[in-house]
């Protein structure tokens, strides 16, 4: 029998570990992806031109729509050819239902911006893309915006977290990244 | 086979089992693995801890059940030290946690809510077919008088469920009903300390989902009802 006292510290510990770890993980679950609509307003997003966390104060309406970069710099780069730019974002609506994803397949090329406005058409689902660090919970009429980098060539399986029911488990799209 | 089924635990497995087989054609070669070693971890942890430290006799039905559950439900396309780590702390956790000479968490609840609050995917692959789930889960529940439990959970889950319009029957998990929420040891015994444990997992279930949707509600729901534990003690049978 461990005595008392271990059992104790132990406890305490795996309490501690507990509390304190999750959150740590929950920030390095953003590492890759950024989310752009987080509980502090919209955000900006990812620069364009240097895939760097953009801001709101350096923006450029081009063709009716608002960029945003990280630099002023890049506002100057993007401006000389916009279009190349553009042509690297790739806007998704991205919708979780029980028990699936619609479109349940993704296709981008490596290096684009990939948009994702994910929303759940039914329950609480989540969108989990493990290789590129994304967890993002969808609830019925919320639409989020994640927002990441295509840096990473190959097939990815995007999965449901959240346990949304009896073919939870089935709930399965693709990420397919183009050389 | 009559002998081999007296013992509830044995039909359990054999449950578990059947599940995991049925899964294996979709799941392939990496889910077999990973259940495998899911189970061999359990019970090779459990093993070494009653072996050397506590000297007890060595009974691992319990510690294959909770190998069977941790990894069925773990996705199992996580990085292999991921069913390590919540294996081993599911075992660690009934050698550790304990009141009054007892173990209060329902161990694999314990590595899965653990893994849960990391936000580690719970998949519950091994939790789909709910037919063979509810037909043996029945039997096995009104063997081991766990009737009272599942009874206050459901009256409570369908209850809160339906009145924010959502279809209970849509959300619910079989699988956690029957095999996890009336585990013997840690679920208490008697009418009422059953039908109240019940309710606070059903309640607790809700709660969870409403307003942290992020952590497996069925884990944490378990893990609230069996914190009360030590108090519902003092409910006489
Ligand atoms: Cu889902």
């Amino acid at each position: 029998m461990l005595n008392r006292k271990d059992a104790l510290t132990v406890t305490v510990l795996l309490s501690i570990s507990f509390i304190v770890l999750p959150q740590s993980y929950g920030s390095q679950m953003q590492e890759h992806g950024v989310e752009a609509e987080s509980t502090h307003g919209e955000g900006a997003g990812i620069c364009p031109v240097m895939h760097k966390e953009a801001s709101k104060e350096y923006s450029y309406a081009y063709k009716g729509k608002t960029y945003y970069f990280c630099c002023p710099a890049c506002i100057g780069e993007f401006k000389k050819n916009p279009d190349k730019y553009i042509s690297r974002i790739k806007e998704i609506n991205l919708e979780a239902f029980q028990f699936g994803f619609s479109p349940d397949k993704i296709t981008v090329k490596k290096g684009d911006i990939v948009k994702l406005d994910a929303t759940s058409r039914d329950v609480t689902h989540g969108l989990y893309i493990k290789e590129y660090g994304i967890n993002v919970r969808l609830k019925k009429g919320e639409t989020k915006k994640i927002e990441f980098v295509a840096d990473k060539t190959g097939e990815f399986d995007i999965l449901c977290s959240i346990y949304c029911g009896r073919k939870h488990h089935d709930m399965k799209a693709k990420l397919i990244v183009e050389e | 086979m009559k002998k081999l089924l007296r013992d509830k635990k044995d039909l359990v497995i054999l449950l578990l089992g059947i599940l995991f087989l049925i899964k294996i054609p979709q799941g392939g070669i990496r889910f077999v693995f990973w259940v495998l070693s899911g189970v061999l971890i359990a019970a090779g942890c459990d093993i070494l801890i009653k072996r050397f430290f506590l000297h007890q006799e060595l009974v691992l039905k319990s510690a294959i059940i909770s190998g069977f559950i941790v990894s069925g439900i773990l996705d199992y396309h996580q990085p292999w030290f991921i069913l390590l780590i919540f294996s081993l702390l599911a075992i660690l956790s009934k050698h550790i946690i304990r009141f009054k000479g007892r173990h209060i968490f329902n161990p694999a609840n314990v590595g899965l809510l653990a893994a849960s609050l990391f936000g580690i995917p719970l998949t519950w692959n091994i939790g789909s077919r709910i037919y063979i789930t509810i037909a043996v889960g029945i039997y096995i529940a009104y063997s081991i008088r766990k009737l009272p439990h599942i009874l206050g959970f459901l009256i409570f889950f369908i209850g809160l469920f339906v009145s924010q319009g959502i279809n209970p029957f849509s959300l619910i998990s079989w699988f956690f009903i029957f095999i996890m929420l009336i585990e013997p040891k840690t679920s208490g015994f008697g009418k009422l300390r059953g039908f109240i444990f019940g309710s606070i997992a059903g309640i607790a279930s809700f709660v969870i989902y409403r307003f942290s949707p992020q952590y497996d509600f069925f884990i944490g729901s378990l893990f609230v009802a069996n914190l009360f534990n030590p108090l519902l003690e003092r409910i006489k049978k």
